[in-house]
């Protein structure tokens, strides 16, 4: 609670302590701005220098030699279908874990054990896999061979599932039954019970597992790296791209990440308000 | 145990103001309900006397001593909560001890003054189980054992009783009041219940709004409410109350109402002429009756009639008001059916007609 | 009507929420399900409402089970303890959904739900959402919601429980009067015992499980089944003083351990006493039963003040008598202080007798009746 009579040297001490933290997270995204719009010039020069013509050189090598809006198609495509993937197996599965209990617990446990697998262990037998099925008729059909979007998209949709059913189902359980109960009893059968009462009330649940299944799907690098080569290439397989063998690019680099980083921006920032409303949940139950 | 003594007591909590400037004092050993709905303040006054909130302005004083600056430890007050959380891993005797061990007591004292507790509160035999498998009562008696074992000098009770059936609920209030009477503590209990407030406590203090309405003794807070909340507050069935006319009379003053006329009694005539016109008269239930004569007769339509067994309540329309009275169990009225009902004008209140809306503003 | 046959519920090996409960729902009835928490009130009215399946036995309507029919199909209306309010929906929207759901049109839809937020004074809320309002307000949107539609049977779970004492007064009269204005069967569950003796045209006494009586409230009243229901019914509850019989000629008097006479009754009222050694036999009085003893009063029994109660229109002192505690009314005036000795007179030949906690006689002639 905020104490009206504490003393100045507390508010200073507050606001300072703020600013460091500040600091620390908004620096690095401020420099890469920063550096985005830096003539070649002026980019490693040291010390760095503040006061510079902006430009939009970076930008127009990213985008124009570089391509880098195929990649970003490329993430969007793979991490949009992944993350609605992700949320309507998620939904249906935790769903039946918070009301039915199915398994005891164990088969939850299960799920979510599959999570403590570091990503890299999985990577070989992933390659083999996507490798062999996307040799046959089936997997060209679908598009999950190596270097296809559908390898990327199951890939991830495995890795974000057993995180997604874990978090949606403490959202499922904070729903009251009665509520579920009073609409039957109005007369609802058990899908419109599924779709008038308790989606909306897991919305802002659903709507932050969603948010943390894209970011995660976003920013992957290991399995975008080693299961795509170019026609499937992702945004931060783009970036690495910019490291050649001439030396590391280091302005359109700059570029290329402020790109990659604004659609994610505008998103969390679009989806603020849903976002605190789902991590708050248990405080406004009726 | 210690006397306590607030003095224009301020509460805020940013812009917002939940206690006005209250002055109360209470004596060593003495038994204070604080009732009022909820939001009215009780709980951040009591809160503040704990220390467990900062005072905004004003003081508090223990036996004299001013305690604004004392930190919630080291007052010696005990807090008991609604629920009675025990630690589970440990056992009723060390959940007794839990205090005294964190305040550094040494060994032998702690076995003396738990023992000691345990016998004034009948656990002797329970101090070697763990909490899991006591009955609710023991349960409740473990959890004011180790909220009274350092001897607190102030004893605070936050609403422990309010969600118990008929029976517990007397069985918990005559065992609080045992306490008090064993133990002489100062004690204050915080309610919405007006029942538990007059049937608990030496004195109540009735608050609204950040104010205390008024501190007095059950009979009085019951009998001669200072004013219309209070008056609406206290008492189950609620009072009834009934705008009305205020009009001089030879030799005195009377109320109108709905074309009658009511002569007031004489501790009523200082209050009629501050009010003037228009006043808000208020009559207890058990001071209203089916059929027998008084000078303030008015037809009514039962609404309905409620057998309590003991006593029936017959809810009456009076034109657009409904009146709640007490009568005996052989009085049934049907639904609908027209009965005389009559004030008894010894046992009338009056209040100014602008304390009104204070009336209304007790909905939950 | 309803009736259950022998339900047993079971939760998990070793809970058991229901013992084989026999219980019929008349139609046009107001049931009230009286008993602590836990008893198992609330899962008897979801049994009814095809929420929760009972472990073993048969539920009928008209005679035929609807074991099988599913919640959506039964036609019950249910306010929950809990409230179970849609915090996505507006206040409005909440009471609108029972209505909705079934289709009606748009103009009845408003017509309804404004008529019973205005009994329930919740009109100025419409607009708000549940988690904006107070525990008292959720409540009554909670019971309007049930309320607000036509129903078979209207399943309400303590649904004044948490509304303040003036506000419970008031919408406990205005639900009695609904009721019987709809001609409504309802159920209604509560752990005060004025509501419950208010409320029901017949009270089903429940308590861990078992039904202890079912009768109308002056039945529970007058003549508890047994010292549960003698305690539990009634406000303040009903006392005891431990006794033993003692036979003279044609009348049985009963004694204290000290030898204090308590009763005396004919014979014949008390032929059903067992004769059992170390049987535990009590005399159950009501507080209004009993009164302190005015000068020349035979027949009194001398105890000790050991604390005052003030309700306000009455006190009720507890005096302690031998082991025993023993509540009686005093008029708000009267002097009496903490450590008094008092005399108590009783009314000899009318009292209440429990042998081994089983009603044995109510020989007290019923006020009213």
């Amino acid at each position: 609670m905020l104490q009206r009579d504490s003393s100045f040297a507390r508010e200073a001490l507050r606001y300072g302590l703020i600013v460091l933290v500040l600091g620390f997270i908004v620096f690095p995204i401020a420099w890469m701005i920063i550096t985005s719009f830096k003539p070649p010039e002026d980019v490693m020069v040291s010390p760095p220098r503040f006061l510079f013509t902006p430009t939009l050189e970076n930008y127009v090598h990213a985008i124009y030699d570089k391509n880098f809006l195929f990649y970003i198609k490329n993430t969007l495509f793979i991490s949009v279908t992944s993350t609605v993937i992700v949320i309507i197996a998620g939904s249906l599965a935790a769903y039946s874990f918070a009301r039915y209990n199915v398994g005891d617990g164990h088969l939850l446990f299960f799920i979510l054990s599959t999570k403590m697998f570091p990503a890299i262990a999985v990577i070989l037998p992933y390659f083999l896999i996507f490798r062999d099925v996307g040799k046959t008729g089936v997997g060209r059909f679908l598009g999950i061979g190596l270097d296809q979007p559908g390898a990327l998209i199951i890939s991830y949709t495995v890795f974000n599932l057993p995180f997604a059913i874990w978090l949606l189902v403490s959202f499922f359980q904070d729903i009251p039954r009665e509520l579920e109960h009073s609409a039957r009893l109005d007369g609802l059968s058990r899908l419109q019970v599924l779709a008038k009462v308790v989606c909306p009330l897991a919305a802002p649940g659903i709507a932050v597992t969603g948010v943390f299944t894209l970011i995660f799907s976003w920013n992957e690098f290991l399995f975008a790296y080693i299961l795509t080569r170019k026609v499937a290439s992702t945004v931060t397989v783009g970036v690495e791209s910019f490291f050649t063998l001439q030396g590391i690019l280091w302005g359109p680099v700059a570029a290329a990440a402020t790109i990659s980083v604004l659609p994610m921006l505008v998103f969390v920032l679009a989806m603020q308000r849903y976002m605190v409303r789902g991590l708050t949940f248990g405080a406004v139950r009726g | 145990m210690a006397s306590i003594k607030a003095e224009r007591l301020v509460k805020r909590y940013g812009a917002v103001q939940a206690v006005h400037g209250i002055d109360f004092e209470i004596a060593d050993g003495e038994f204070v309900a604080i009732l009022g709905p909820s939001g009215c303040g009780k709980s951040s006054t009591m809160r503040m006397i704990a220390g467990l909130e900062k005072i905004s302005e004003g003081s508090i004083y223990f036996d004299g001593k001013r305690v604004n600056d004392v930190r919630a430890r080291d007052r010696n007050v005990a807090m008991s909560f609604e629920s009675y959380a025990l630690y589970p891993t440990i056992s009723i005797y060390e959940n007794i001890a839990f205090p005294l061990r964190s305040a550094n007591v040494d060994n032998r004292e702690i076995d003396r003054q738990v023992r000691d507790i345990a016998e004034k509160m009948e656990l002797t035999s329970l101090l070697d189980l763990k909490p899991k498998g006591l009955s609710s009562g023991q349960a409740q008696r473990v959890g004011l054992a180790r909220a009274l074992v350092r001897n607190p000098a102030v004893f605070l009770l936050d609403e422990p009783i309010s969600h118990l059936d008929t029976r517990q609920r007397y069985r918990m209030r005559r065992f609080i009041k045992s306490l008090h009477q064993k133990f002489n503590y100062t004690m204050i209990y915080v309610t919405h219940d007006q029942e538990e407030a007059l049937a608990l406590a030496d004195r109540v203090m009735v608050m609204s709004d950040g104010e205390i309405q008024q501190m007095a003794v059950p009979d009085e807070v019951y009998a001669r409410p200072k004013n219309a909340f209070v008056a609406g507050f206290v008492g189950e069935p609620p009072i009834n109350f009934f705008d009305c006319g205020v009009v001089a009379e030879p030799g005195g003053w009377a109320i109108e109402f709905q074309g009658r006329r009511l002569v007031l009694p004489e501790r009523l005539h200082a209050t009629a002429q501050q009010i003037g016109a228009g006043g808000l008269a208020a009559i207890r239930p058990h001071f209203l009756s089916i059929g027998e004569e008084s000078p303030l007769r008015l037809d009514g339509k039962v609404f309905i009639t409620e057998e309590l067994q003991d006593q029936n309540l017959v809810m009456v329309d009076v034109g657009d008001i409904r009146f709640t009275l007490v009568a005996h169990p052989s009085v049934m009225p049907k639904r609908g059916e027209i009965v005389p009902v009559s004030i008894d004008p010894a046992h009338l209140l009056l209040f100014p007609r602008s304390q009104a809306d204070k009336v209304g503003s007790i909905a939950a | 009507m309803y009736e259950l046959k022998s339900v047993h519920k079971r939760y998990g090996l070793a809970k058991v929420a229901l013992r084989k409960i026999e219980l019929t729902v008349q139609d046009r009835e107001f049931l009230v399900i009286y008993g602590p928490a836990g008893a198992g009130k609330s899962t008897l009215l979801n049994i009814l409402a095809g929420i929760t399946r009972p472990t073993s036995g048969d539920v009928l309507r008209n005679g035929v089970s609807i074991l099988r029919v599913p919640p959506e199909k039964r036609d019950a209306a249910m306010a929950f303890e809990n409230y179970a309010l849609y915090s996505h929906l507006s206040v409005g929207e909440n009471l609108a959904f029972p209505l909705k759901a079934r289709g009606l049109g748009r103009a009845e839809v408003e017509e309804r739900v404004s008529r019973i937020s205005g009994i329930l004074g919740i009109s100025h809320l419409l607009e708000r959402r549940p988690g904006f309002l107070s525990g008292g307000q959720r409540q009554r949107v909670a019971l309007g919601r049930a309320i607000i539609r036509p129903a078979d049977i209207y399943l309400l779970d303590e649904p004044v429980g948490h509304l303040d004492a003036k506000l419970r007064h008031k919408i406990r009269a205005e639900l009695k009067a609904l009721a019987e204005d709809l001609s409504a069967t309802v159920v209604f569950t509560t752990t005060s015992s004025r509501e419950a003796l208010a409320l029901g045209d017949r009270v089903a006494v429940l308590n861990a499980g078992k039904l202890e009586q079912i009768g109308v409230p002056a039945d529970l009243y007058h003549r508890p089944a047994n010292a549960f229901v003698a305690s539990f019914v009634g406000d303040p509850p009903m006392s005891f003083i431990s006794v033993e019989p003692r036979r003279q000629g044609d009348r049985v008097e009963f004694v204290t351990a000290d030898g204090m006479p308590v009763a005396a009754l004919a014979a014949e009222a008390v032929s059903n006493l067992r004769e059992e050694a170390g049987s535990k036999i009590q005399v159950g009085f009501r507080s209004n039963e009993v009164r302190i003893a005015e000068e020349g009063d035979s027949n009194a029994l001398r105890g000790r003040v050991d604390v005052i109660e003030n309700l306000g229109y009455m006190k009720i002192a507890l005096v302690g008598i031998g082991g025993d505690q023993v509540s009686v009314s005093v008029p708000a005036g009267t002097r009496l202080g903490v450590g008094e000795t008092v005399a108590i007179a009783f009314p000899r030949d009318a009292v209440h007798l429990f042998q081994n906690a089983r009603a044995v006689t109510h020989a007290v002639p019923s006020p009213g009746v």
